[in-house]
Formats: C-alpha cells, structure tokens, sequence
C-alpha cells in the first residue's frame, strides 16, 4: 500500500476508525523517512498499531457479550 | 422472582460448556478506576520531560490492573486479553528508556502517547461499559 492510498483513507469522513488509524501510520512513516525515528523505532510503532489491532478485536469482544448480558436481563425482566 | 430468573439464565449461559466463552466479566470500581489512571498517566505524558519515570508509572497501573484482574479470578480472562497489547506497548519503551546510555527521543514519546491514548480510550471504554 502507497502513502498516496493511506493520504486518501486519512481523508475519509465516513470511516474515522480507518482514517485516525491510517494518520497515524503516516505520521510514523514521514517521521521515518524524515529522519525522526531510527528503524527499531520505527519497527516497533508498526508493531504498535498491530496491536491496536488485537485490543480492538477484544474490546469489542466484551461489548457484544456484555449486549448478550444485558439483553438476557432485559428478556427476564418482561417474562 | 424476575431478578432471580435474570441471574438463573446468566449462571446457566455461564455453565454450558460452549457458551461458557459468551460471558464477560462484570462491572467492577476498581478496574474502571484504574483503567481510567492508565488514561490521565498517558495524557499527562510530557515528551519534553525525563521519559522513564512517566513510562514507569503507566507500567505500573497496568501491573495494577493485571495483578488484580488474576487475582480476582477465572472470569477475568478478557480483560486481561483487553490490556496485554497495552502493555506490551508500554513495555518495549520501558526496555528501550532503560538501556544504558538511552537518550530520550521527544519524536519516539509524542507518537507512541498518540498509540497508547488510542489504545487506552478503547479498553476504557470496554471496560467501563460493562454490565
């Protein structure tokens, strides 16, 4: 993926996850290429968002189960 | 008797051996307290400071939290899930602000503050969102 295609994901209005997430791995690359950070830094930033990644899976993991929860109370509320 | 049937259904969700998975941990204060410590320690950080005592402390909250998690028990499982990439954010820094002869990087610290508030807004919310 080019840095062109992350500048127009950053610019989308309707999907501000992807773009928030697509500033940050333009914020890290030019500050690579600029100098700002040495490879290692840079390695592990990539890592970073991978992450980001894996926390988002498991947080919306506990949303939808806890939407589970709430819903099984709420049908025995009316039962 | 409704509230006794509420929680029936809940104890027996949790003891079907495959739906076991489909309940979370409950609310619980001092998780969302800390959790949200995490929070003001990431948006405290000043990049222009010493680094390692700041990085220092969000390691140490989430040790709070881990610990505490464990020692609460079984069912504490996915919010434990939730936070290990924090802190394995947090702990590549702390590796690397405790080489010797590190010198602090304000560049590195402005734009692993920017992952971690990312990382630690989203468990916040999980967490404090709970049932």
């Amino acid at each position: 993926m080019s840095l062109q295609t992350l500048y127009e994901i950053a610019g989308r209005d309707n999907a501000p996850w992807a773009a928030s997430r697509a500033a940050m791995v333009i914020a890290i690359t030019e500050q690579y290429q600029g100098g700002g950070l040495d490879r290692s830094e840079y390695m592990e930033m990539m890592q970073d968002l991978v992450r980001m990644d894996a926390l988002d899976a498991e947080a919306s993991d506990i949303e939808l189960k806890t939407m589970l929860v709430s819903a099984v109370y709420a049908v025995a509320q009316v039962v | 008797m409704k509230k006794i049937l509420a929680i029936l259904s809940i104890v027996l969700l949790s003891g079907c051996a495959g739906l076991t998975g489909l309940i979370p941990s409950f609310w619980d204060d001092n998780q969302s307290h800390r959790i949200v410590s995490v929070r003001l320690d990431i948006e405290r950080l000043d990049c222009k400071a010493q680094q390692r005592a700041q990085v220092t402390k969000i390691r140490d909250d989430l040790a709070w939290f881990r610990l505490y998690s464990e020692s609460k028990g079984g069912r504490q499982a996915d919010v434990i899930a939730l936070t290990t990439p924090m802190t394995d954010t947090v702990e590549d820094w702390y590796k690397r602000v405790s080489l010797e002869g590190h010198k602090d990087n304000p560049i590195y610290c402005d734009l692993k503050k920017q992952v971690l508030q990312a990382q630690s807004a989203r468990a916040a919310k999980a967490v404090l969102g709970r049932f």
